[in-house]
């Protein structure tokens, strides 16, 4: 499962040019990463298999591995590298990608988006790439002979069954799931050695991935705001009295 | 400067005991001189004056009793930064704790002025993270108003109070003069204050009686031998001046382990709060959940979900924070034994470390003041002469058992339902009654004496950190008699003889 350190979202600030001021404000492992390695602990108990915790950025991105490992993962991965810096959403999947496909992965899972980016692309973008199975917005896993994902789109929901192999980007944390770690799981995860992975260990060429690879670039931030509509259902039992008032809406 | 007329649900005639004060007008000075005008003012129309700041006080001390009501908001926030043997801040008063502890561990020092040449860039880029070290559980109350509570707080363990953190306060007296006090300045010979502070004179005996500093104590006038005129200041309650800007110094932030222990029960956890005391490297923070703490955490997050919900199963808790660098392998191999033999485990012990987590575990702490707090704001709707009962007493340390067990006695013999929490590591738990209604009201306040009278004969104190104010008044009488009472109201009437401001804050 990936996940991301983040600035804590509670006390990051927005400049007025729009960019994250995230000086001296602490990290933490994203909410929404949070989230997918909750779910990934819950189907490794209930299916068996063993959860891999993996992250891309700079070696303090260890913390939030760490954090991964003291709330149950087996084990855990930092890909870290000059070269990766600056990646964009594809340049990072196709990194991951690389890393997953090495390893052979057959199930992953990640948060939504990120807090900071918020993109919500790289999932999608990685299950491409790997040519597995996507699965957006995962609320809930539901397990018998076979594992029923439930998917939440803003008011609506939507059942499948999950086909491996497959990227699952998780929007909530299941029920039951460990708030903090014990202070057993601390120890062991104190103990437990993270893995580094450089460019060189993924066999990718260096111009797909970093800035080199980066096809995008942010060059400016916008709040947009969103005009309010108002909406009216007319009743159109009676149509001629419905085309009355759309008539008079109309002509103001 | 704004003024405003308050109506009957203002917010600027109560604060956070819930007793409903009376004002004729809310006044919002802007700096020191604004503030010395409207002493002034009052002074010459013999109108009583209240300060005011973020009203988060237990003892009514910011509650008006008529007259004016004079609010620090529109006071500067922090202002600059400067070096000496460490790093300190200068802040206006109603700067709270939270806003002073983030803008100092996030350096965010853009706008400050260097106190001392090149500080707030020093700060800055100083690798190491500082912070302003005490925690006096409430982080909305205003520097202020911590300063003039000697507030203190879970944290005292290992920091002490807020008097060991000050260095400078800018002070308005009631006659509008203002005075600069610099910590390490002036000081008594014996008792007896002859000085001349800025320009100002002062002449005066401060009280003779002891002051127990042996135990966490905010309970009158602090006073010692060759004091320091700073602290008289210090925990005075506003009675002898109004705190218009404040030099507090900063301590090296270090990470931490916090641990929540779920204990099978009160006694438990109480022995493993005595064995954890005992401890080589002693934790940083110590405090105490009976099970009904905890039942009443259960409550608030069954109803909240962003709030952590204790374990299954019936359970009182101890919480401790231990530093996070090469020696917790150690701490931890000391501390896993005593949680075991005491019938807990490192299963159901929670450990946080890192700031979101740390976080939750402090407002699940926070959580059972609050749950009390609301409780008895609903209370109020039925019962408008209810409030909170709650002590905040402290004992010594070998007293502490006995107190305990004494606590226990009279609650289960008076029928009264209670929760006992807080800050074991000082001997100082905060035992909280649940009323339900008057008649529970009055056997409260019986054995709330009670409990005074044994804090006292324990050599403790009856008011730990929450102060006097307006509600504690024959406590000063317990702890000091009539003689020490008498001798507060003298310093008193030296800096202000007509009694204008805070009238009925810690005497008559």
């Amino acid at each position: 499962m990936l996940v991301k350190q983040v600035p804590d979202p509670s006390l990051v600030t927005v400049s007025p040019q729009g960019t994250l001021l995230r000086e001296g404000v602490p990290s933490m492992l994203d909410p929404f990463g949070r989230m997918a390695l909750m779910l990934a602990l819950k189907m490794r108990d209930e299916i068996g298999g063993t959860v891999t915790a993996i992250s891309m950025g700079p070696k303090q991105a260890e913390e939030v591995l760490r954090k991964c490992l003291e709330f149950g993962a087996d084990d855990a991965v930092l890909m870290t590298d000059r070269r990766f810096a600056g990646s964009d959403t594809m340049a990072t999947a196709r990194a991951l990608a690389a890393l997953i496909s090495n390893e052979g992965y057959d199930l992953v899972l990640c948060g939504m988006q990120a807090t900071d980016g918020d993109t919500a692309q790289v999932p999608p973008e990685l299950a491409t790439l790997l040519g597995y199975r996507i699965y957006s917005y995962v609320s809930e896993a539901r397990f018998g002979d076979s594992i029923t994902l439930i998917q939440t789109y803003e008011r609506y929901e939507q059942d499948s069954l999950l086909e491996t192999p497959a990227v699952l980007s998780v929007c909530r944390t299941p029920e039951g799931s460990p708030q903090l770690p014990s202070l057993k799981d601390f120890v062991r995860a104190s103990k437990a050695e993270i893995r580094t992975v450089t460019l060189d260990d993924l066999q990718l060429p260096e111009r797909m991935t970093g800035l080199k690879g980066s096809e995008t670039k942010v060059t400016k931030v916008e709040t947009y705001v969103r005009e309010t509509i108002r909406t009216e259902r007319i009743d159109g039992s009676d149509p001629s009295q419905a085309a009355d008032i759309i008539l008079r809406e109309v002509k103001g | 400067m704004r003024t405003i007329v308050p109506d009957k649900e203002s917010p600027y005639t109560i604060d956070e005991c819930k007793i409903r004060g009376t004002a004729e007008l809310v006044l919002f000075p802007r700096d020191a001189d604004e503030i010395a005008q409207v002493l002034r003012d009052a002074a010459e129309k013999g109108v009583q004056v209240t300060v005011s700041a973020n009203r988060t006080g237990l003892c009514g001390g910011g509650v008006p009793d008529g007259g004016w009501v004079m609010s620090l908001e529109d006071m500067p926030g922090i202002i600059g930064m400067g070096y000496d043997d460490g790093y300190y801040v200068r802040t206006g008063p109603c700067v709270s704790v939270r806003n002073l502890t983030d803008t100092m561990q996030m350096k965010r020092t853009e706008g400050l002025i260097d106190l001392t040449p090149e500080a707030c860039a020093q700060f800055k880029q100083d690798a190491r993270r500082f912070f302003y070290p005490v925690d006096p559980t409430e982080m909305d109350g205003s520097i202020g108003g911590n300063i003039a509570a000697n507030a203190s707080g879970p944290r005292t363990f290992r920091y002490g109070p807020t008097r060991d953190w000050v260095r400078w306060i800018k002070v308005v007296l009631p006659d509008g003069r203002i005075i600069g006090i610099q910590r390490g300045e002036h000081f008594a010979s014996l008792r007896s204050f002859d000085c001349t502070v800025d320009g100002v004179h002062l002449q005066f005996d401060a009280p003779s009686y002891e002051f127990n500093s042996d135990v966490k104590n905010a309970a009158g006038l602090y006073v010692k031998d060759g004091m320091d005129l700073i602290d008289l200041f210090i925990g005075s309650e506003g009675i002898l001046g109004v705190i218009a800007e404040a030099e507090v110094r900063l301590a090296e932030w270090h990470p931490l382990l916090s641990c929540i222990m779920f204990m099978p029960d009160d006694r438990s956890a109480l022995d493993l709060i005595n064995d954890i005391r005992e401890m080589e490297d002693r934790p940083e923070f110590l405090e105490y959940f009976d099970c009904g703490s905890i039942d009443l955490i259960r409550r608030a997050a069954a109803a909240d979900p962003t709030l952590l919900m204790p374990p299954e199963g019936r359970s009182a808790a101890v919480f401790a924070d231990f530093p996070l660098d090469t020696g917790i392998d150690g701490i931890l191999s000391e501390l896993f034994p005593l949680i075991t033999k005491n019938g807990g485990s490192p299963e159901r012990t929670w450990a946080g470390h890192d700031a979101d987590d740390r976080r939750r575990m402090f407002e699940f702490r926070h959580c059972v003041p609050k749950s009390i707090f609301d409780y008895v704001a609903t209370l109020k709707e039925e019962m408008p002469a209810i409030n909170k009962m709650g002590t905040d007493m402290s004992v010594p340390r070998d007293q502490s058992d006995g107190m305990m067990d004494f606590y226990k006695e009279k609650l289960d013999a008076s029928g009264l339902e209670y929760v006992v929490f807080g800050h074991m590591g000082n001997c100082h738990p905060h035992v909280e009654i649940i009323l339900k209604d008057m008649a529970d009201l009055e056997r409260a306040r019986e054995v709330y004496d009670v409990f005074a009278a044994e804090a006292v004969r324990r050599g403790g104190s009856p008011s730990a950190e929450h102060g006097i104010g307006k509600l504690k008044r024959k406590y000063i009488r317990l702890m000091y008699g009539d003689s020490g009472v008498e001798e507060i109201g003298r310093v008193k009437a030296y800096f202000d003889p007509q009694g204008i401001l805070n009238r009925g804050d810690m005497v008559e």
